[in-house]
């Protein structure tokens, strides 16, 4: 039981090894096994979570079902350490959920290859789950990088024309980004050492690293940019329309469906956690930039030509209100950000599946190339229109759930930009109500639509159990709210001495509420960095 | 110290040595050579040498100088010796078959190999600076010759020439700094030298003593192909017969990386002194230089050159970092030079069996396009290569990534935060040249179908190459621990 | 138990979607309308309970979510005024239910029939949600469901693009008073600090105990808060300025306008603003704002219904119309007042509609009233019930209508001008508004006789002869003509001299609405009868003149469009609201995102840094071997030697 974690993550690893060997045909159902038996070993996880429970781990009673420390480079004083907090274990959940769902929608659309595509797949599905289960930032580095190969692979091989480019772009965008992600990583790790003696790349003890204002402000940066790359948060998000329309069903669904949310992730295991008074400081900016991508992700999705760049844009709208929720520093803002994350998985994972069940069938994406579809596919769109209601937050389906807590949340400090960000209810509601308008409405003109077979049992099999969370997380949230409801506080209560220091500056002065903050913030980094630091990192060269 | 003991602490040397005559002798008397009789004693002999290493080093308390100190046998030079020893057995397996092709056939190949590798050894034992002279001057010699072999090749031959007239350039160069330090100090000896450095005096504060140290650096940097001291590596790399190449891509960076870091610890103390600036503008600039400069090569042998390039400027990157200050006990930037070297190596090594796959009768350029569709041919050998470039790329799980995670945490212990960031950013530069073969072999069809000549020991090479790369990548903690106490070793001598 | 109400209509949904295409119409009517019935008699036993108890009921079915200083459950909460708006809800919704069946006999339907009924039940499940809700958030979910029920039925003949545009343009519209709505609700809950709470009956309490958390009476803050809901309501209820909407949902079909664009689903913004008068009542100003936006409302809708030849567009616009007065009343704190009126206007308008339909349906889907005419011998039955619909909207004595728009209008009249402050407590707003009303009371005398006349009167001018509507259609409109007549029962006002059964609905509704401080004392209550009297000629005057008109000489009313070129096109074109919507809004944003955002920000300007600099980088790469790395022996040579010459310049003189 206490291997179950390291179980989890593994097995498809394991999998993958045997169905690169097998032959095609054989691999699907290969591959499927694998992914369901992965799923069926990961619900275990939501049972044994106990969200009031008390984990191992010194200072963390949310981190449960730990697996280990054990010894890995010891000289390097780097550990294998796996486990889960209530956020991460809905996110390991959605990821085992995700991946048999795109296999079996592979067994379609996948011809070439296949058993290197079902072999990648598992590997993806070992780098997710490991991202979000490891404890030492040496190994979440290992399992961040991990994840971008076999993606590569994916959209490189089974992507449509404009493959490489798009794949080069992904790879090495995202690369550019880790990499200063793992300068920051090391600094963090050589500053432990300098502080504490000993050697450690432990998540909890970088936890404990005294810095100095001027260190913390260059760390947040590295670790956020690398971040903001990945969520994608305006302007960094070039990168995904490319990456999406080019890349297979499978591939984007786990793009969108998980990928995204190890920007998110991130932030909020590490980047919140590690420098709060940076968060602080920067959160307005990184805020406006959310903002900014919730408007201009959804007015440049509401005039996009190609079915799946649209639902791009719509992500870079959708991931622009989870940032805004994580940085609302507080409980509501923070559940919602995560749960708007689990949902947001579900529902673009889902139209990106419906997207792929129309290319399987006409080769394009092309808007103008279809309309009508409702009368000849009247399950699909039946289907489509449950996905768009979810997607554009219709409450009593999971995406409400998710936007309201964040604006509630994020209304408490930051007024005007929920007020900005609020207006996604309505664009959300243009591009998509007249995207589905132009797909299924009207009269079925085109002849090359006239036949169209409706969903067949295969696709409903992996469409329904969406469809029934999306609704059960919508009408019934609250047990996926208790599972993380602790693990947020534990978050904010990592990131509160700065909030709560600002909010009293605040209550001092009403009128320069942020001045002050920021002053109150550098001044006691100062006395911090004093303290603890024997060595103040300046960014020149040389000792 | 009796003479035997003394030869023992070579024997490695004194085995490559006797493997050498033994092979000449072979290949002379026999009328027509059989090659793989040759390889096998060859291989035998490397083994052997190996061998021996190993027992010197479990023999081995503490650092032993030799021969009226004009050698110094210690765990690092143990180490060193090793992944010489590694280097020239890839080189051998990979070159078997490949000089056939090439329709290349001088027996005195291998010996003249080994002779180089035997420069090589001996770099990593000197103590001394003239004794450091003379090893180069082995290593290099053999290579002059070996680049040239194929005598058919224009290019061949161009590279030969290129390489001999810079390299004697530089070798002057070297000289001449050791003259002046041997002015200077009024020693050869590194630790003489250190302890001149321990009585106050100061490198920078000696012009002399400087000037001497700024062109020794320059001579070893030359054979590093340090930037702005690189610009043969590209053309002697393309010109030089594929497992030549590799040989020099990995033996001569190996070696003189040793070379360095004896210097610099043993003999300049490295880390007293603001004189290691220079090197840091060093390693920076050959970093960006060489990543920059690789992206645009069509011709695989020419792209790795510049890859090597950049490599020691990461490898330089650690030598720089190495300072006292960051702690010696348990400290695990030590070591990083020699992790990096050793995971450097192998990797090379599986790239350029590759490579050496693509040539064929006098055929040798292999360019990048000549790779396309190779996933659908050869999955094994396309995925052995994914593997090498992923880890040249230091992208993990692999070894490479071990190396750069080591490198830059002791650029970063060490203090040196931009020099980390140019690293990084010529990482991400380089993943897009590591990727185009990549992409070549996985994402596109072949339109003329290159035959790949197969053959065990090249697929052998390969395969210890990219095997270890994963092996080693997912649990490098001995390894690990081997280089920290090996590099220790020498700066407790 | 209460949880059943809203239920069994999911239900219906959940059995409909399961037996679709097996289902004929009737069958799949029944069931629906049996669902909706059953729910139909637990509410009116809900209603008989409040009455006896005099206590409201309320149950909580289970937790829904619970962050922070949130916790929000599924709850119903049945008072008085939740009580008898389920029972209309109920109850017209059973009513049309059972006309829909008739009337959706196209064959054409005969496919898709059980996913109507679905969506009407859908309706009503939501509807009643909205209704019942205990709390802020569930009721927003019946707000957004029945504005998605409305996208559904009014795209219903999908294959028409016309009205799938409609749907979507209602849906839109809806989400942009949402988008309003969720503001105000937000503001609300962090402005109670940490009494913060969503639930109306904590609400109620934590205002009461200290308003100062708003800002007291005439607070920014509730000032703030209750426009943004009014703006929800807006939306929903088809007001300035998003009142554009409802006249397009008429695609849908009949029953459906008579349901959703009429009876029920429209008036949620008004039924919205009396759940929370206590609030409302605490700012003047939006108070102002809300009757203001009324009456203007009323006014312009009818200046338009009285063009238009589309007899589903009349009745859109007059709903409109009369949404506008409700809204008056409820501006200026007549919540019964309005309330009465939303009651008796569910019975006529529904009428009027079913009864449209019933001779939509008798002419094959012809809805131009100039082909039509003479109906009133072909169509005797439908013919009686549309009249007396049609004197209880003009508001002829003793008809419903009459009473809940003359207490309106007499309670507008008589308001202190400081009650609704919009502009000053000195501004006369109250007599103005007054004014509006009485104007467009007389307007809507006019432009329903015009249609009595167009569609009855004289000869038929349409091709296929018109049939009367089955029984079927026929007796939800006798039920519904009952209502219409005696509906005004339930509130007769005090001037009857009536004590035993004068405004039963006020003594009914006084705890809803105890918390709402409000009073009618402005002026002299002696003038109460001679106002009424005055409207009542007005109307009189306007239905003769229409009579005029389209009866005795049609050509005079050529004429005055003639006449009047602008006026005629302005209003039978809605005076260009769409036209000016389309031309400043939403033109420019498309026109923004196509071409600045997507073409030049994104492609060019983003995009273009992200490959420039891969670019410049593989250019340095080519710059560096075709210009530097030239591959002569000399270059190198000398390249070596400046590097050496450096080093030592470095080393030794220390550069």
């Amino acid at each position: 039981m206490d291997h179950l974690l390291s179980f989890v993550t593994f097995l498809p690893l394991v999998g993958a090894l045997l169905v690169f060997a097998c032959s095609d045909k054989l691999a699907r159902y290969m591959a499927l096994g694998v992914s369901l038996l992965t799923f069926a070993a990961s619900l275990p996880l939501w049972f044994l979570y106990q969200a009031d429970g008390r984990g191992p781990v010194q200072g963390w009673p949310t981190m449960q079902l730990v697996d280990g420390p054990y010894p890995w480079i010891r000289d390097l004083g780097i550990q294998y350490m796996v486990g889960v907090d209530g956020i991460a274990l809905l996110l390991v959940l959605l990821t085992t959920l995700l991946t048999p769902i795109v296999i079996l929608s592979g067994f379609g659309s996948v011809t070439k290859q296949v058993s290197r595509y079902m072999g990648f797949m598992l590997l993806l599905e070992t780098g997710m789950i490991g991202t979000f289960v490891a404890l030492d930032t040496f190994l979440f580095y290992v399992f961040w990088e991990l994840m971008l190969i076999p993606m590569y692979f994916l959209i490189g091989i089974w992507g449509g024309k404009q493959r490489l480019y798009a794949t080069i772009k992904f790879f090495i965008y995202t690369m550019a980004g880790s990499l200063l992600m793992l300068v920051a990583i090391l600094v963090l790790y050589a500053l432990h050492h300098a502080q504490f003696g000993t050697w450690s790349a432990s998540i909890v003890d970088l936890y404990r690293v005294n810095l100095s204002w001027n260190t913390e402000k260059w760390l947040f940066g590295a670790f956020a940019l690398a971040f903001a790359i990945k969520v994608p948060m305006f302007p960094f998000h070039t990168w995904l329309p490319d990456a999406h329309v080019e890349a297979p069903t499978g591939g984007s669904v786990i793009l969108a469906g998980v990928l995204l949310k190890m920007g998110t992730f991130g932030f909020i295991r590490y980047a919140l956690p590690l420098f709060p008074e940076a968060t602080e400081a920067f959160g307005p900016t990184l805020i406006g930039l959310a903002v900014i991508g919730v408007i201009y992700g959804a007015l440049v999705a509401m005039v996009q030509q190609d079915i799946k760049k649209l639902v791009a844009y719509s992500s870079v709208s959708h991931m622009g209100i989870v940032m805004l929720g994580l940085f609302a520093m507080n409980s509501m803002g923070l559940s919602g950000a995560v749960y708007q994350m689990l949902s947001h998985g579900l529902s673009t994972g889902a139209l990106f599946l419906l997207v792929g069940i129309l290319y399987e069938r006409r080769h394009t994406r092309e808007i103008s190339e279809y309309g009508g579809l409702a009368k000849q596919m009247p399950l699909f769109a039946f289907t489509f229109m449950v996905v768009m209601l979810s997607s554009i937050g219709l409450p009593g389906l999971n995406g409400f759930v998710g936007e309201i807590l964040i604006l509630m949340g994020s209304f408490e400090h930051h007024k005007l930009a929920t007020g900005l960000a609020a207006t996604g209810i309505i664009l959300g509601a243009v591009y998509m109500l007249w995207v589905y308008q132009r797909v299924m409405f009207g009269k079925l003109t085109n002849p090359k639509n006239q036949d169209l077979p409706d969903l067949s049992r295969r696709e409903i099999v992996y469409m329904a159990p969406l469809l029934v969370l999306i609704v059960l997380m919508g009408v019934y949230p609250q047990p996926f709210l208790a599972k993380m409801a602790p693990s947020v506080d534990q978050v904010l209560a990592q990131v509160q001495p700065a909030s709560a220091r600002t909010a009293t500056a605040r209550k001092a002065q009403p009128r320069s509420k942020a001045r002050r903050g920021s002053k109150a913030v550098r001044r006691s980094k100062a006395q911090r960095g004093e303290r603890g630091a024997p060595r103040i990192i300046n960014l020149g060269t040389g000792r | 110290m009796n003479l035997l003991a003394q030869v023992w602490l070579i024997s490695p040397l004194v085995a490559i040595f006797a493997t050498a005559l033994v092979v000449l002798i072979v290949d002379v008397v026999q009328e027509e050579p059989c090659r793989s009789t040759s390889l096998g004693i060859t291989i035998l002999g490397l083994v052997a040498a190996a061998g021996l290493n190993c027992a010197v080093g479990m023999g081995l308390a503490k650092a032993q100088l030799a021969f009226s100190g004009m050698v110094v046998v210690d765990g690092y030079a143990v180490f060193i010796q090793f992944v010489l020893i590694l280097a020239a057995l890839g080189t051998l397996l990979l070159g078997h078959d490949h000089f056939e092709r090439i329709g290349v056939s001088i027996p005195e190949v291998r010996p003249l190999l080994l002779f180089s590798l035997m420069g090589m050894m001996l770099m990593a034992l000197s103590a001394e600076l003239m004794m450091l002279f003379i090893a180069i001057e082995v290593m290099s010699i053999a290579l002059y010759v070996l680049c040239g072999v194929n005598r058919s090749s224009e290019k061949g031959v161009e590279s030969a020439f290129k390489y001999f007239v810079l390299g004697s350039f530089s070798t002057a160069i070297l000289l001449y700094g050791i003259a002046l330090i041997w002015g200077a100090t009024g020693s050869t000896q590194f630790s003489e030298i250190a302890m001149w450095l321990r009585q106050g005096h100061t490198i920078m504060g000696t012009p002399m003593m400087a000037a001497g140290v700024a062109m020794l650096l320059v001579g070893l940097a030359f054979k590093v192909a340090a930037v702005p001291f690189h610009m043969w590596s590209p053309d002697v790399y393309e010109g030089a017969p594929t497992p030549i190449t590799a040989f020099m891509a990995t033996g001569v960076k190996v070696a003189s990386f040793a070379a360095i870091g004896r210097v610099l610890f043993s003999a300049l103390l490295l880390g007293h002194g603001d004189w290691v600036d220079a090197l840091v503008w060093l390693s920076g600039l050959t970093i960006l230089v060489g990543n920059v400069a690789a992206l645009v090569q069509d011709n695989l042998k020419r792209m790795l050159a510049y890859s090597s390039i950049s490599h020691a400027g990461y490898l330089l990157m650690a030598v720089v970092a190495v300072s006292p200050e960051g702690g010696v006990a348990g400290n695990p930037q030590l070591g990083g030079v020699l992790f990096y070297l050793l995971s450097y190596t192998l990797m090379t090594i599986g790239a350029f069996a590759v490579v050496s796959l693509l040539a064929r009768d006098g055929e040798e350029d292999a360019s990048v396009t000549q790779l396309a569709g190779l996933a659908g041919r050869h999955p094994w050998v396309a995925a052995g290569m994914a593997v090498c470039l992923l880890s040249l790329a230091g992208i993990p799980p692999t070894m490479g990534f071990i190396g750069k995670f080591y490198v830059f945490t002791a650029a970063i212990n060490g203090g040196f935060y931009s020099l980390a960031i140019v690293g990084a950013v010529g990482g991400a530069v380089g993943v897009y040249y590591y990727l185009r073969p990549i992409v070549m072999m996985y994402m596109h069809e072949a339109e003329e179908e290159v035959p790949m000549a197969i053959n065990l020991p090249a697929m052998g090479a390969l395969g210890l190459g990219a095997g270890s790369m994963l092996v080693f990548g997912l649990m490098p903690g001995p390894v690990v621990d081997w280089c920290r106490t090996a590099l220790l070793s020498m700066m407790g001598a | 138990m209460l949880w059943l109400i809203p239920a069994l209509p999911l239900l219906g949904v959940v059995l409909l979607g399961l037996g679709n295409r097996r289902l004929s119409r009737v069958v799949a009517g029944s069931l629906a309308s049996g669902m909706v019935g059953l729910s139909a008699l637990l509410s009116f036993a809900t209603l008989a309970k409040v009455i006896a108890t005099h206590q409201a009921v309320s149950q909580t079915a289970y937790k829904w979510m619970d962050v922070g200083p949130l916790d929000v459950n599924i709850g119903f909460h049945v008072d008085p005024l939740a009580a008898v708006m389920i029972c209309v809800v109920t109850g017209v919704g059973f009513l049309i239910h059972v006309y829909a069946i008739g009337y959706m006999d196209e064959d054409k339907d005969a496919e898709s029939c059980w996913r109507f009924f679905a969506y009407l039940n859908l309706f009503i499940f939501a509807m009643l949600l909205l209704v019942m809700a205990d709390n802020f958030l569930l009721m927003f979910v019946g707000w957004e469901g029945v504005g998605l029920c409305s996208y559904l039925l009014i795209g219903f003949w999908f294959e028409n693009e016309a009205f799938a545009a409609a749907g979507k343009k209602a849906f839109v519209t809806n989400r942009v008073g949402d988008f309003s709505f969720v503001l105000g609700l937000v503001w609300l809950f962090w402005a109670l600090g940490d009494q913060a709470t969503i639930d109306f009956v904590q609400l109620q309490g934590v205002l009461q105990a200290n308003p100062a958390l708003v800002g007291g009476v005439g607070g920014f803050a509730v000032t703030g808060i209750c426009l943004l809901l009014f703006g929800g309501a807006t939306g929903k209820s088809a007001q300035i300025p998003l009142f554009i909407w409802l006249p397009d949902a008429m695609a849908g079909p009949t029953p459906v306008s008579a349901l959703i664009h009429a009876a029920t689903m429209v008036t949620s913004g008004i039924y919205m603003i009396c759940r929370l008068n206590f609030l409302f009542a605490m700012s003047p100003v939006a108070m102002g704002a809300i009757a203001l936006t009324g009456a203007l409302t009323a006014l312009l809708a009818a200046t338009i219904a009285i063009t238009q030849n589309d007899i589903k567009k009349v009745l859109a616009y007059s709903t409109v119309s009369q949404l506008g007065y409700m809204f008056m009343g409820v501006g200026i704190g007549a919540y019964t007042a309005g309330f009465f009126h939303v009651l008796t206007h569910a019975f006529f308008k529904a009428l009027l509609f079913l009864g449209a339909g019933a001779i939509i349906h008798a002419l094959h889907h012809e809805q131009d009233m100039r082909k039509m005419g003479g109906l009133r011998r072909h169509m005797r039955g439908t013919y009686w019930c549309f009249v007396a619909a049609f004197l209880a909207i003009i508001g002829v004595p003793g008809f419903s209508g009459f009473f809940s728009k003359d207490e309106i209008l007499w309670l507008t009249f008589a308001t202190p001008p400081e009650q609704i402050a919009l502009f000053g407590p000195g501004f006369p707003l109250p007599t103005i508004l007054w004014g509006i009303g009485v104007v467009t009371a007389a307007l809507t005398a006019f432009y329903m006789s015009r249609m009595m006349f167009m569609t009855f009167a004289g000869e038929f001018r349409g091709h296929h002869a018109p049939h009367e509507a089955p029984k079927l259609m026929l007796l939800p409109l006798v039920a519904l003509a009952v209502l219409s007549v005696v509906g005004g029962l339930i509130n007769l006002p005090h001037w009857l001299h009536m004590p035993a059964i004068e405004g039963g609905l006020h003594h009914f509704m006084a705890p809803v609405f105890a918390g709402a401080a409000v009073r009618f004392d402005g002026v002299d209550p002696s003038l109460e009868i001679p106002l009424m009297v005055g409207t009542l000629v007005l109307i009189g005057a306007s239905v003769a003149l229409a009579y005029q008109l389209y009866v005795k000489s049609p050509a005079k009313a050529a004429a005055f469009a003639e006449r009047f070129p602008r006026l005629h096109h302005g209003s039978q074109n809605k005076w260009y609201v769409d036209e000016l919507y389309e031309a400043a809004i939403i033109g420019p944003i498309l026109k923004l995102s196509t071409q600045v955002l997507h073409k030049v920000v994104d492609v060019r300007i983003i995009d273009g840094l992200v490959n420039g600099v891969a670019q410049l980088t593989l250019g340095m790469g080519r710059y560096y071997s075709r210009f530097i790395h030239v591959g002569q022996i000399q270059a190198y040579a000398l390249a070596i030697a400046v590097g050496t010459a450096v080093m030592v310049l470095v080393y030794t003189v220390g550069v």
